[in-house]
């Protein structure tokens, strides 16, 4: 970025001529013409998809053998596909996988209709939407593990502020219910949480669909009197689409892979009651040290995320 | 920064006042409300005293303000060399994914060379679970001796924000003029030279979303962090999780720990809201 200084000052007025060089420069120029932009790619490109599919191999590898980082005396050996066998009978998968969903589906599904509702009435250009736009953009800049701090101490039963404001709307049981520790109400408010910092996601990507409608189909729709409940169907959903899509698709997949904040929040419990896939995956793994058995547990988060993005995908191509 | 479209679309001004721009003021205030009570919460919190913040039930801010808890988490033995290293990281991580992906996203604008297919490749990286690709990262690290090495933390934020780079450059590079670059070639500049003081500073302001944004995302990552650092490269946010598996937590050191990771954030963020839209997106998008 040292560059920018010289180059900046030139931007605006004409450039000085640059002299020629001789002819050997202008071979190596010739050459670097021809290869140049394959050259200017090979580093990002060659890093990129070679460290990716080093991972990616690596990781197939080890799910085909047992590895016990905390046992060295026993070798690490090839089992076939023993591990993915033990992962179809292992109960906590399909916990962790309902979980998963458990969560995801109504986070996404609540942080739709809530940014969607935010988008159309920013859209109305309110007075103090670029003040109320810049103040709903900040959960997302803010770390995940602070949010989950946060919403941890928010949620304390005797320091936090939320129980008393519970207990004070009359809602006696749930102000004196230590809510993390509770079996039923814990995905709840990790949906809470997490509709909190991503809702802001939701209404930026529609705000900015909304804002791509040509008014056209509105012009129109007026002559024809249309009602705003018609105009909504008819006009603004379908040519939303493909913003709906972009943004459910992108919310959906980080859901999926739920893991910063249920880390510090919860760390999975009460039991496994909020034990999504990523910390199922990171426990084998990282606690355990099973690696081999991880390594399966994460071919098997990689394939459910990958038939999410997909079922997305081919509605957004069905679509356009 | 944060200027209203309503002059560029002209639809805001022809509309009539109705009641639902009442309602709507009203709405987006309470859910404003909603969204600043938590981090008005840390911040106030930070700011009692010990016997304020153990007070049952919670009092709502503080009576007598102190700045004690940052002179706690100043004193922490550990907290200089995590936000060195939180400093160090993010900004040699975001130094190198722009350095290798600026050129890239140039390339990728100008020529179109691997069709629509190669930028989706790209993306793909920035798709794939981070959980899935901690395991071979850890091993490689592990492998190469680099754990608990900056340089391994480096490389691997580098790699999984190229995409981000690559993607949000797409898009600035390629609505800067080509003709601006093109007069430049005719006077006898290079491409790397025209790209280098033509079209750079002309998508200054992109470059500089996409650093901000980048380093963000590499400022508040948690998961790699937490495994491939130790005691020497810890980051904030893995101090973070450190003190809050603590047996006792002090909730006023806490709050000043998340105040001082997340301040510097939101300002850089609020200073590129325009373009945040666009880098969220990786470009699918455009704010």
């Amino acid at each position: 970025m040292a560059e920018r200084g010289p180059g900046r000052e030139q931007a605006g007025g004409p450039f000085p001529p640059v002299p020629q060089v001789g002819t050997r420069g202008g071979r190596r120029a010739g050459l670097l013409a021809r290869w140049g932009p394959q050259l200017t790619l090979a580093p990002a490109l060659g890093l990129l998809g070679g460290i990716f599919l080093a991972a990616f191999a690596y990781t197939v590898a080890l799910s085909l053998s047992a590895w016990l980082l905390l046992r060295p005396e026993l070798p690490r050996a090839y089992v076939g596909l023993r591990n993915f066998q033990d992962l179809v009978s292992d109960p906590r998968v399909w916990t962790a996988l309902r979980n998963t969903l458990a969560f995801a589906l109504p986070a996404v599904a609540l942080e739709f209709l809530a940014g969607l509702a935010l988008a159309l009435l920013l859209q109305r250009e309110p007075r103090g939407a670029a003040f109320f736009k810049s103040v709903l953009l900040i959960p997302l800049m803010v770390a995940p593990v602070v949010t989950g701090f946060t919403w941890a101490f928010m949620l304390h039963l005797d320091f936090g502020p939320l129980p008393q404001l519970f207990r004070a709307l009359g809602l006696a049981t749930l102000g004196a219910t230590p809510v993390l520790a509770s079996r039923a109400l814990v995905m709840p408010a990790l949906v809470l949480v997490d509709a909190w910092i991503s809702t802001p996601f939701m209404m930026l990507v529609l705000l900015a669909g909304l804002q791509a409608i040509p008014p056209e189909p509105y012009e129109a729709a007026a002559v024809d009197g249309a009602s705003a409940r018609q105009r909504f169907l008819l006009i603004t959903l379908p040519l939303l689409r493909p913003a709906i899509l972009v943004a459910l698709l992108i919310r959906t997949i980080n859901a999926v892979n739920f893991f910063d904040v249920a880390f510090i929040m919860t760390g999975g419990g009460p039991g496994t009651a909020s034990e999504v896939l990523a910390l199922f995956n990171y426990r084998v793994t990282f606690g355990d040290f099973d690696l081999g058995y991880g390594a399966a547990v994460s071919l098997f988060v990689l394939v459910v995320s990958a038939a999410v993005s997909l079922s997305y995908i081919r509605t957004l191509q069905r679509a356009s | 920064m944060a200027k209203s479209r309503a002059t560029r679309t002209g639809r805001g001004a022809a509309r009539r006042r109705s009641p639902w721009d009442g309602a709507a003021v009203l709405i987006l205030s309470l859910t404003s409300a909603g969204v600043l009570f938590p981090l008005y919460w840390i911040l106030q919190t930070s700011l009692k005293p010990a016997i304020e913040q153990l007070a049952i039930p919670p009092i709502w801010f503080p009576h007598a303000p102190t700045l004690a808890n940052y002179a706690t988490l100043f004193r922490q033995p550990d907290i200089f060399n995590a936000i060195r290293n939180s400093l160090t990281i993010t900004t040699a991580a975001t130094a190198v994914a722009l350095a290798l992906g600026t050129p890239a996203a140039y390339v990728l604008a100008r020529t179109g060379i691997g069709g629509r297919g190669l930028p989706f490749a790209i993306l793909l990286v920035r798709m794939t679970p981070p959980i899935a690709m901690v395991l071979p990262f850890f091993l490689f690290a592990k492998a190469a001796g680099l754990l608990d090495s900056s340089a391994a933390v480096i490389a691997t934020y580098a790699f999984f924000t190229l995409p981000v780079v690559v993607w949000m450059m797409l898009g600035f590079l390629a609505e800067v003029p080509v003709e601006l670059e093109e007069a430049a070639q005719v006077d006898g500049c290079s491409r790397p030279r025209a790209f280098l003081q033509v079209v750079l500073p002309l998508a200054a302001p992109g470059l500089a979303a996409t650093a901000i944004l980048t380093a963000l995302l590499i400022w508040n990552e948690f998961l790699f962090a937490l495994v491939l650092t130790r005691a020497r490269t810890r980051t904030l946010p893995v101090l973070v999780n450190f003190l809050v598996t603590q047996r006792t937590v002090d909730y006023g050191l806490m709050c000043a720990m998340g105040v001082l990771m997340a301040a510097p954030m939101v300002l850089f963020g609020l200073l590129v809201q325009k373009h945040l839209v666009r880098g969220l997106t990786l470009g699918a998008v455009k704010g």
